[in-house]
């Protein structure tokens, strides 16, 4: 009788451990798949705001090379018409060092949108670090060659926009250090079979990118906010002005009698209209689409920290807002 | 000062659009070609409002906006606004020194 009751308590037993063990086993895997420590709501917004991000930097670094040319071929036929030009200041300010610095934050935007959509979309740790690489190494160009002038730019129009003073913090290289750390920490495709470990340190690392780098950003997008704000004391003042002086010489086309200067007046009125339409429907949209990356950025940096925040209407009509801008430079170009 | 400019210079670009003569023509063309430079001088340099040159000016600005506008109706007039202005760009001039 005992060892009848015996051997039933040991049957009853292994089946117990052999459940716990199959429930041990289905927690880890629903952990593993499901336990990650971004939500979907979170991955879509990054993905959306790296999208966003990169194809605006694109954009501005490829228009602004082209306004620069734009600008020369102005003051070219101005000074054709004897037009108030100087002959050694055909670029005007679009010169190649103010260039390069506003190319290099743009293209640190374009970094940032790859870095978190790597980040996101599970690449490798090698391809997340090259991004990284890339967005430290174009932020601390444009720290060292940004001139007093285009920070004051940034501080006005900042103040401008929010009535608040912008105290301009220099570039903390060890943020790069900590980061490429963590990014070493994710590992290789050993640690990936790790998933819920390797999801955690992914979205610290996500975390430390969007915190660390917000400054940044916002630095990035107020300096080219004034450049493409009409109202500004950027760049398209200085288009501006060109266009004006243009305008100003192909007048004279009423009392031209050479037939060699009409022709000239006649294409300086049509490059005129082009770039009229340029400006009016390309370049004050990069303006509002600027604006629109620094509240959504913010707001992403806010949302990864809780995530309660359920408003994210601004980071869902971003990529609405590109995609627009990216209409408009397609038909002008066309 | 940079929004006064503005408004002068576009006033003057229908000013000279209305000149029935090349000379009147010619030289509120050369007019708004330096209040052109001028604006673009005043973007780039910090420029001290408090200054009694820079309220001379302005003032000489909002000034010359109404007698810009008459002549504007009546372009008999245009000889006091190239008078006017003329005056308006060499007190920016200080401004700019």
């Amino acid at each position: 009788m005992i060892f009848r009751m015996l051997f039933l308590v040991n049957v009853k037993t292994k089946g117990v451990i052999k459940m716990m063990k199959k429930i041990f086993i289905l927690m880890i895997i629903i952990v593993s798949f499901c336990g990650c420590a971004i939500t979907t709501n979170q991955k879509k917004a990054v993905d959306k705001l790296g999208q966003a991000s990169e194809s605006l930097g694109l954009i501005i670094s490829k228009q602004l090379p082209l306004l620069r040319k734009d600008t020369i071929e102005m003051n070219m036929i101005s000074l054709e018409l004897k037009g108030a030009i100087k002959p050694d200041n055909l670029d005007s300010n679009f010169d190649n060092e103010t260039i390069h610095v506003r190319v290099r934050a743009a293209n640190a935007l374009s970094n940032y949108g790859k870095l978190l959509l790597s980040l996101v979309r599970d690449d490798q740790t090698n391809t997340i670090k090259k991004h990284s690489e890339e967005l430290f190494t174009n932020i601390n160009r444009f720290n060292k060659t940004a001139s007093t002038a285009d920070f004051d730019q940034i501080a006005g129009k900042y103040t401008k926009l929010t009535g608040k003073p912008f105290f301009i913090s220099s570039f903390d290289t060890k943020i790069f250090l900590s980061i490429n750390e963590s990014i070493q920490g994710l590992g290789g495709i050993f640690q990936k079979a790790t998933l819920f470990y390797y999801n955690r340190k992914k979205v610290k690392c996500l975390k430390k990118i969007v915190y660390m780098y917000k400054n940044e950003i916002n630095k990035i997008c107020y300096l080219l906010m004034n450049d493409f704000s009409e109202d500004g004391k950027g760049l398209i003042r200085d288009y501006k002005n060109s266009m004006d002086t243009l305008e100003n010489s192909v007048s004279r086309i009423r009392f031209i009698k050479d037939c060699c200067n009409r022709k000239t007046a006649v294409k300086g009125y049509y490059l005129l209209l082009e770039n009229k339409t340029k400006m009016n429907s390309v370049v004050s949209n990069v303006e509002s689409t600027l604006k629109a990356l620094i509240d959504a950025n913010n707001t992403l940096a806010r949302f990864l920290e809780n995530k309660k925040l359920s408003d994210l209407s601004n980071i869902k009509s971003l990529t609405t807002t590109i995609k627009d801008l990216a209409e408009s430079i397609k038909i002008i170009a066309q | 000062m940079i929004d006064q400019l503005d408004n002068t210079y576009e006033q003057l670009k229908t000013l000279r659009d209305n000149a029935n003569t090349e000379e009147a023509f010619e030289k509120i063309r050369s007019q708004m070609d330096k209040i052109n430079e001028q604006r673009r001088v005043i973007i780039k340099a910090s420029i001290n409002e408090a200054t009694e040159e820079y309220k001379s000016a302005t003032l000489a600005l909002e000034k010359a906006q109404p007698v810009i506008k008459s002549a504007i109706d009546d372009i008999n007039k245009i000889a006091d606004v190239i008078e006017k202005v003329a005056s308006v760009i060499t007190k920016i001039e200080k401004v700019l020194i």
